[in-house]
């Protein structure tokens, strides 16, 4: 045989081999190529989320006060037409606006139908991580917030009924504003409350209107996610909401923030604020320690990488039963990352023991409990003494004087 | 019935048969026999002369013919469903992954093989002694087959094709007087839109291939009109052997597409079609590139001013198109690079580039700024008429030492000369594709 026939031959052979094996994997590729373009499709969408429809259904699509969750089992299985046209055409006489450019929105077919791949399919955590990595978003989206001593100035204005006026304007802060606006001056979405109108209504029939909604508009009623003495405060805080604002109290807006996740700074905020509303309950301001263990010491802070700190925060805490919660699926990525940046930004400063072992004592040596005394700096008057160290100010028996 | 199947097997089938002269008639109407002479010279055969690019490029044409076809059933030419369908063959349609595949290799794979095509024809003088025709013929089988690739590229609406199109095109622009009125008649209008992916189907599935049929046929009726393919001249009394086309060169050409055929489908098999995001008119990619073969001119328009950089080419094309008259000695025809001489010349050509090309290209990125070197002159004239005359310079300074200090004659002189512009076009071709990051700024490739 001479050397073409031999090539011709050879590569007869590998075709007659190849073809049919690729004929009989074809269908595995097809499935594994859609499986691979529905994971396209949601990361696509997750994108397209983040910028027009998190501001109302929240950065994971867990709704946000009385804008549905996108995130639920009915959704996951609505029929694709009706979720298509509900996104494409929006719901009428609600904030769900058209979207598709044919009503005058900004999205296309192809988009529509990503954004329908992502509710059916989404894994809506990874939609979170994914709006806080590119920073598109605050990872925690921000409600209006009060300053605590403003609220302890509104309690200061009744005395009979300021603290409810003050719990009152918390739950608005956090559930009404969106709407109804900072300083209840309405919005496009609802009409304003900071008026005579609803100041003269009894507190009852705002109570009623609260718990129950206004049938037929967006105002959806709280019966369900609101406890009545929840309602009752609200109620109370709107009948009286221009005596507080005549003292200058307001709501400050939020913030949102975009975050550059490269820039440490922007971490170490960000960090803070993960800290400051999610550890500090347990772990005490700056890492002091609570409930949970001190943080800012050398003794946990050289001991960890941050790898190992990240792991803690993602898996909880090491003990069996241990009260450190585990956060891996409440808290994104870059979240976390912010945290342990936080962390590890006290570990110049941070003491070496967690709690020094004179601390433990009840306050200092019983004889140096005593409150210095200016006039008499080496032999205060013992009668004051108070502990005023660390503990609970001295041995019980040194306490019952007041 | 036994005897309609003989004759069906002589007609279209090669009946072996034992001798010569049995072997010629046999075969006489033969449909291979349209296409090739009865018998061949044995020289022409050999593999390393013609390295069968010709009959590989005829080849790969003729896949792309058929898995065009195939795509053209699932093939949506609208905007809003043009990526879709792409979409549906990939994932919903059997072998739908595998014919997209074959056609967007082989397409590449033509534009390869033509070009090597050509540079074999030129080295070995094919164009001469009346074949200047076709080696006209030829030059526009090359622009077909970019044509294709040009309009092809754009029609699975990715931002690959969307962004390639647009850069494209916008060369069109800076042709004086006519550019910007071609450029809306060929896009439909300012921009690539709609109309524009309309367009260029049609131009894709239509146009093209007619032309590319009637000339394909024109360029190897020409072949045999000419006497076959290109040989040494020889002596009167030099005996050539000569090898019946059944089986001899029948055999080398099965076995060619053999192996291509086998090679193809691998190739295609691990490595799909790719295909980028949906395009979106609001979101260029950075860098924006242009198709791989038209790199080479996206690099030079990086050195020059546009027009400069449009009209450098166009003279260039415009020498290829003259070579037939340039080169006008005919008794080296059939001989690699002419002779030993013109073997020296081209790889002096070749050296040249290698070392002037990337200097050129660094220096221009980092040091030379023509408009601060000469802030009163226009731009034009600065980073336009300046470089572009200085090139031309270069260009035929080479020949001219080619000439005078290598004793090379017209001949050999123009294979240094062609060399020396292969290898450039080569090496911008590789710098812009491979070397140039965002902003196409240089690189080193990662
Ligand atoms: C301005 C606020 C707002 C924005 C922005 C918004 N939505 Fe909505 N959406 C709503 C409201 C309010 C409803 C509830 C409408 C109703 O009462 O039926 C809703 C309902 C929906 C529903 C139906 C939910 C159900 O349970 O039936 C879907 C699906 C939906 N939105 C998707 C989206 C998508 C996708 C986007 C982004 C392109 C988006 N929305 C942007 C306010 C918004
Ligand atoms: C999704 C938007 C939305 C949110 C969130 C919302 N409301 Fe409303 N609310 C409305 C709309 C719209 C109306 C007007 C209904 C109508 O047309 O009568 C309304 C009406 C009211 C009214 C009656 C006003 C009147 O003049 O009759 C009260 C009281 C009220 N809302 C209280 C609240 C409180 C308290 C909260 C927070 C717990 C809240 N709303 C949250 C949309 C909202
Ligand atoms: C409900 C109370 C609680 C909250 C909230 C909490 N922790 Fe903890 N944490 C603990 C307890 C208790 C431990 C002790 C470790 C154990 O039980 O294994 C601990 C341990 C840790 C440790 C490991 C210390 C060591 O000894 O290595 C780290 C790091 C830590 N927490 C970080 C955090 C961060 C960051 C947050 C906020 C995202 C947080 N914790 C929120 C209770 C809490
Ligand atoms: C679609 C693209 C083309 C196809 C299918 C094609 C096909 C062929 C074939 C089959 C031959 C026979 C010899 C051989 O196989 O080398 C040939 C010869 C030739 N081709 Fe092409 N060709 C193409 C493009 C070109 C180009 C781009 C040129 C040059 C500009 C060219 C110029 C010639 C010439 C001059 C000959 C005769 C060569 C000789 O006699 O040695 N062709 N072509």
């Amino acid at each position: 045989m001479n050397t073409n026939k031999l090539i011709s031959l050879l590569a007869l052979t590998i075709l007659i081999i190849v073809i049919p094996a690729y004929a009989w994997m074809e269908p595995t590729r097809l499935e594994q190529s859609q499986a691979d373009l529905r994971q396209e499709f949601v990361s696509d969408a997750a994108v397209i989320y983040v910028e027009n429809c998190a501001v109302c259904h929240g950065a994971a699509g867990e709704g946000i006060s009385a804008m549905p969750s996108l995130d639920n089992d009915g959704l996951h299985t609505a029929d694709y037409d009706t979720l298509f046209k509900t996104i494409a055409r929006g719901r009428y006489d609600t904030a769900m606006a058209p979207w598709h450019s044919d009503e005058g929105g900004s999205l296309n077919d192809y988009q529509i139908d990503e954004l329908v791949t992502l509710i059916r399919y989404g894994d809506w955590t990874q939609v979170g991580e994914l709006a806080a990595q590119r920073g598109l978003i605050p990872p925690t989206l921000p409600a209006a917030a009060i300053e605590p001593e403003r609220l302890a100035e509104i309690a200061a204005l009744n005395a009979e009924s300021g603290s409810q006026w003050a719990a009152g304007m918390q739950l608005y802060a956090a559930n009404c504003t969106l709407c109804h606006g900072i300083r209840g001056e309405g919005s496009d979405l609802a009409v304003p409350l900071n008026t005579p109108n609803i100041q003269a209504t009894d507190v009852v029939e705002l109570q009623r209107i609260i718990n129950q909604g206004v049938p037929g508009t967006l105002m959806a009623g709280w019966e369900n996610s609101l406890q009545p003495a929840e309602i009752e405060a609200l109620a109370e805080f709107l009948q009286n909401w221009h005596l507080i604002e005549a003292e200058g109290i307001e709501l400050t807006p939020p913030q949102p923030i975009q975050i550059d996740v490269d820039n440490p700074e922007d971490m170490l905020a960000l960090g803070e604020r993960v800290y400051n509303s999610t550890c500090i309950v347990c772990h005490g301001e700056e890492g002091s320690g609570g409930t949970g263990p001190v943080l800012n010491s050398q003794q946990i802070l050289t001991k960890n990488s941050d790898e190992q700190l990240m792991q803690t925060i993602i898996n909880g805490g090491l003990r069996p039963n241990s009260s450190m919660p585990a956060f891996g699926d409440r808290l994104t990525s870059v979240e976390m990352e912010a945290v342990v940046s936080l962390l590890r930004s006290w570990e110049p400063t941070a003491p070496w023991v967690e709690n020094p072992r004179g601390t433990a004592q009840g306050g200092g040596p019983p004889w140096l409990r005593a409150t210095p005394d200016a006039n008499n700096p080496i032999a205060p008057n013992t009668t004051q003494g108070q502990g005023q160290g660390q503990g609970k100010g001295g041995p019980p028996w040194r306490n019952s004087g007041g | 019935m036994t005897e309609n199947t003989s004759n069906w097997r002589q007609k279209i089938l090669y009946k072996p048969e034992t001798d010569d002269r049995s072997r010629m008639r046999a075969v006489a109407n033969n449909l291979i026999l349209h296409l090739h002479p009865t018998k061949v010279p044995a020289p022409a055969l050999r593999w390393t002369y013609t390295w069968g690019l010709g009959g590989l490029s005829a080849l790969t044409a003729t896949l792309l013919v058929i898995t065009g076809i195939l795509l053209m059933f699932r093939y949506d030419a609208s905007i809003e469903r043009a990526y879709t369908s792409i979409q549906y063959m990939e994932t919903q349609v059997l072998f739908g992954s595998f014919v997209r595949g074959l056609h967007h290799w082989s397409a590449n794979l033509l534009v390869i093989t033509a070009f090597l095509h050509m540079i074999r024809v030129f080295l070995t003088g094919g164009f001469k002694l009346g074949r200047g025709n076709n080696w006209l013929v030829g030059l526009f089988l090359l622009a077909l087959v970019l044509a294709f690739n040009f309009t092809g590229y754009l029609l699975p609406w990715d931002q690959l094709a969307f962004w390639a199109i647009t850069v494209g095109t916008s060369l069109l622009s800076y042709v004086p007087v006519v550019g910007t009125a071609v450029s809306n008649f060929l896009l439909g209008g300012p921009e690539v839109g709609q109309a524009t992916l309309r367009n260029f189907y049609a131009i894709h599935v239509a146009v093209l291939p007619v032309l590319l049929a009637l000339f394909m046929s024109y360029h190897f009726w020409k072949v045999r009109k000419d006497g076959g393919i290109s040989q040494p001249i020889r002596d009167k009394n030099e005996r050539v052997e000569r090898l019946t086309t059944i089986p001899h060169l029948v055999q080398i050409e099965f076995a060619a597409a053999a192996v291509l055929i086998t090679a193809l489908t691998l190739w295609v098999i691990f490595v799909p079609a790719p295909l980028e995001a949906l395009a979106d008119p609001s979101h260029p990619p950075n860098p924006a590139k242009a198709a791989w073969y038209f790199m080479g001119l996206q690099e030079l328009l990086l050195h020059m001013h546009p027009l400069a950089a449009m009209a450098l080419p166009g003279i260039i094309v415009a020498g290829f198109i003259l070579i037939p008259w340039l080169d006008k000695q005919d008794d080296n025809i059939g001989l690699y690079f002419r002779s030993r001489k013109g073997k020296q010349m081209a790889l002096v050509g070749a050296i040249w580039a290698l070392a002037l090309i990337p200097v050129l290209v660094i220096a221009d990125e980092l040091w030379l700024d023509l408009p601060a070197m000469f802030p009163t002159w226009p731009t034009l004239i600065s980073t336009g008429l300046l470089p572009l005359l200085l090139t031309l310079a270069a260009l035929i300074a080479i020949y001219l030492i080619f000439r005078e200090f290598g004793h090379a004659n017209p001949s050999e002189a123009l294979v240094g000369l062609f060399i020396f512009l292969i290898v450039s076009f080569i090496l911008l071709t590789i710098v812009g594709i491979f070397f140039r990051g965002a902003n196409m700024a240089l690189v080193w490739p990662v």
